[in-house]
């Protein structure tokens, strides 16, 4: 009966180990989380926006003013004379 | 129009003014070239600008120029307006995550290693930097190298601009979509400037009605690369040493000053919603912003929206905060 017991906790704590490593080998090779955008980005080209006036505005806790505008506007053509200047960042 | 087109500061340049095509020329020869020497002056890239050897000569005296001084001078001087949030110190830390060469260059040789041995490490502050107006010196602490990209391109955009306005009342320089604009074309009131989508550059966020004077864009997702698996952008925050996490991705000022644009687009994007109304009250400087979330919602003042957008619709708006010209 000694005996039993005896190999069964060593069956118990080499089972859980070997279980464990397992676990962490399928966890290494498993393919990784691909990062979606968020659903907002996935807008495609809609009509002309109405006016900016038409938008809902807000306030929000810092006294920050914004409105929203998810659906982004194709470019217009540009002025005959004035070239099209864009401000994007770089 | 008449309109040159150039490429220099790693990005497109236009060059655009009003008037008879021959008396525009000798400007725009004298603007480009302008443009250009300013280029190798402040560059970073090159070994053999200006500012190179001022970066090289830290620890000793070194006699800047006084292009090189200027602009010095006032990056110091917005490094304290904006409470250290705009820091030209910082380029050791866009080195280490990768940013250690030209844009272009790093587009086409793939994704920079990943350096994890150097860590981000105490460096100098900017405040340690010591400038002598008497015989224009410059000291940089040991440690210290400076990049001056864009503040510098926003000085050389506004002294190119006021270039072509000696050959014309209306003008403007456009480095990359940051512009400063001289006049008033004939038959218009002020300037069209599109606010381009930061998230789908192919569309327009909205059409901005701007004076004479600055814009100037800063966003997170331009100057964008992998180091190893990580995404890296270039707007460090100087209190981490990293890639500034902000709930805008990018922010667009509209300033009477080309530097002033880049400076407050730039430290208002890493101060983000929750301290960008503090930074541009206590800066004492004059300007007016439109920040983009993630959402696309556009975020800015009253002053903003009545000055930029062309309405002056009362949208039940809260006091203002913030001084605009």
């Amino acid at each position: 009966m000694k005996i039993f017991r005896k190999v069964l906790h060593y069956w118990i704590a080499i089972a859980s180990v070997l279980s464990f490593l397992g676990g962490w080998v399928i966890l290494a090779h498993s393919p990784k989380p691909v990062q979606s955008q968020p659903a907002s980005v996935q807008s495609v080209a809609l009509p002309n926006l109405p006016p900016i006036q038409a938008y809902g505005s807000n306030v929000n806790n810092n006294g920050l003013n914004f409105f929203s505008n998810n659906n982004s506007q194709s470019s217009p053509q540009p002025s005959t004379s004035v070239p099209m200047l864009r401000t994007r960042g770089s | 129009m008449e309109t040159v087109q150039l490429r220099a500061m790693n990005t497109d340049v236009l060059l655009a003014a009003e008037g008879q095509s021959d008396q525009l020329q000798p400007g725009f020869e004298q603007a480009r070239q302008f443009i250009q020497e300013g280029e190798s002056r402040f560059t970073r890239f090159s070994e053999q600008s200006e500012l190179s050897e001022l970066n090289r000569s830290a620890g000793e005296r070194f006699h800047a120029s006084p292009d090189l001084f200027s602009v010095v001078s006032l990056a110091r001087r917005f490094f304290h307006l904006t409470r250290g949030l705009f820091d030209p110190s910082i380029l050791p830390d866009l080195k280490r995550v990768g940013y250690d060469r030209s844009m272009d260059l790093l587009r086409q040789q793939g994704p920079a290693p990943l350096f994890e041995s150097l860590l981000a490490g105490e460096r100098p502050s900017l405040s340690e930097m010591d400038l002598d107006e008497a015989d224009h010196t410059i000291l940089l602490p040991h440690g210290m190298a400076l990049d001056l990209g864009g503040i510098a391109k926003g000085w050389i955009a506004e002294q190119a601009a006021n270039i072509l306005s000696s050959v014309s009342t209306a003008s403007v320089v456009d480095a990359g979509g940051d512009m400063f604009l001289v006049g008033l074309p004939s038959g218009l009131e002020q300037w069209p400037v599109e606010l381009e989508d930061p998230l789908q550059p192919e569309n327009i966020l909205i059409s901005l009605k701007v004076n004479p004077g600055a814009v100037a864009t800063s966003t997170v997702t331009k100057r964008v690369w992998k180091q190893a698996d990580k995404d890296r952008h270039h707007i460090i925050d100087p209190r981490t040493h990293a890639p500034a996490i902000s709930d805008w991705i990018s922010v667009t000022v509209v300033a009477p000053h080309a530097y002033e644009a880049e400076v407050f687009a730039k430290a208002l994007l890493i101060a983000g919603p929750q301290e960008a109304q503090g930074i541009a009250h206590n800066s004492g400087i004059q300007f007016s912003y439109l920040a983009v979330d993630q959402a696309k919602k556009i975020w800015g003042n009253q002053e903003s929206l009545e000055n930029l957008l062309g309405t002056s619709q009362n949208f039940g708006f809260k006091p203002l905060l913030l001084p605009v010209a």
